[in-house]
């Protein structure tokens, strides 16, 4: 603090010569002023976060909604499928819990659990020849099947790694599954029964459309 | 100000809180010590009038804040008072203006002297000048405010022995210099 100027007045402040400037009501007056304006920013402010509150719901049904529009179901989406095995004249039957069947703009994924404490086994499908090389599965070529009034597309993809011993191809249908497995070591698989009596007569056509085309179930 | 009288102005000041009609009463006891308090550091009456309502309306408004010390309502208008001056002076970026009751003056100075010595006057004035203008707060509470060490303390945001010492000094001297009636014992 600085300092002050002093000075000596003669005038006396009476109660009387205060009277102009004493005026409760006037107070009053702009104290209701204060609190409207008060009351004013506070609707604002809760106005302001309500609608904040609600766009960021509506922001995160959208974002939901894109998410869900992203991955749109493929085929069969749970489930346990059952899987002939067969290797020579071996045969067996195993079965696979399908956890998920999705399709993106341009792969299909497709995860099974895995067995015997293994993680889970997921497959990424490229839709077409210009999607090969996003993952280790290319696609090599499709054929179409119509069974009945339906036409159904099988794709046909090569688990394509460096050493020939762990080629793999499969053979999936969207709307179904992985039709087949099969192994550079000749250990195939088969989809044999998806829980449904009907469907399954439709999924044996489609395995045996496929084996009756030497040229498309090479391997 | 018995303690009896102090829980009795803060239980109009309670009331305020629902009721801003209840303040009334309290405007109306400490209109003129307010405006009189803020027009000794401003010399200006129009000033002092905004001042002393600005001061008035910033209690009604944080009437729900004002919590019970021991200190009269009317310390806490003082301290919003002398915050407001101390904006006000801020505001302007002037220095501040002391403008003193000639017939304070005189009486004290009377009391102790003979007569009213204008070079005397000068020289007191001289003295003041110099006095940090928190000294000059401090006198001007417990010198024309009558305002005990407690509420001086709780005014200026200081403690209790920082406002003795801080009166000690200032009155000392004026004592031993001027003669000067002042006392400074906090027994008013």
């Amino acid at each position: 603090m600085g300092k002050v100027e002093i000075k000596i007045r003669k005038k006396i402040l009476t109660p009387d010569n205060l009277t102009q400037y004493r005026n409760y009501p006037a107070l009053l007056k702009k104290y209701e002023r204060h609190k409207r304006f008060k009351r004013a920013v506070r609707i604002f402010l809760y106005s302001l976060a309500l609608t904040a509150f609600v766009l960021s719901l509506i922001f995160v049904s959208v974002w939901k909604i894109m998410l869900d529009q992203g991955h749109k179901a493929a085929g069969i989406q749970q489930g346990q499928l059952t899987y002939l095995k067969t290797n020579g004249p071996v045969t067996d039957t195993i079965s696979l819990q399908l956890l998920s069947n999705q399709a993106t703009d341009s792969m299909y994924q497709v995860v099974y659990k895995g067995t015997y404490g293994r993680p889970d086994d997921v497959f990424k499908f490229p839709k077409d020849a210009y999607s090969n090389g996003k993952t280790s599965y290319r696609y090599v070529g499709e054929k179409k099947v119509v069974i009945g009034d339906h036409e159904y597309i099988v794709k046909k993809y090569i688990y394509d790694v460096p050493h020939p011993a762990n080629r793999a191809y499969y053979f999936y249908c969207p709307e179904f599954a992985i039709l087949i497995f099969a192994s550079s070591w000749h250990e195939n698989y088969y989809l044999q029964d998806i829980g449904n009596t009907d469907t399954n007569k439709t999924l044996h056509l489609l395995i045996e459309a496929i084996k009756a085309d030497p040229e498309f179930n090479y391997w | 100000m018995s303690e009896q009288e102090i829980r009795e102005e803060y239980i109009i000041l309670e009331k305020s809180r629902t009721n801003p009609d209840a303040f009334g009463l309290l405007y109306k006891k400490y209109f003129d010590r307010i405006f009189g308090f803020i027009y000794r550091q401003t010399d200006d009456e129009d000033v002092a009038a905004d001042l002393c309502s600005q001061t008035f309306l910033n209690a009604l408004k944080s009437a729900d804040k004002f919590t019970f010390r021991g200190v009269p309502v009317s310390a806490w208008f003082y301290k919003i008072a002398s915050n407001e001056v101390n904006r006000y002076y801020r505001s302007r970026k002037s220095s501040k203006t002391f403008s003193l009751e000639e017939n304070v003056i005189r009486n004290l100075y009377e009391q102790a002297n003979d007569g009213w010595d204008e070079e005397m006057i000068e020289q007191l004035l001289g003295y003041l000048v110099e006095l940090p203008a928190e000294m000059l707060e401090v006198l001007n509470l417990r010198f024309f405010e009558d305002k005990d060490f407690k509420e001086i303390a709780f005014i200026l945001d200081i403690t209790e022995s920082g406002a003795k010492m801080r009166t000690y000094r200032a009155l000392d001297s004026l004592r031993k210099n001027f003669k000067l009636k002042i006392k400074y014992d906090g027994k008013g």
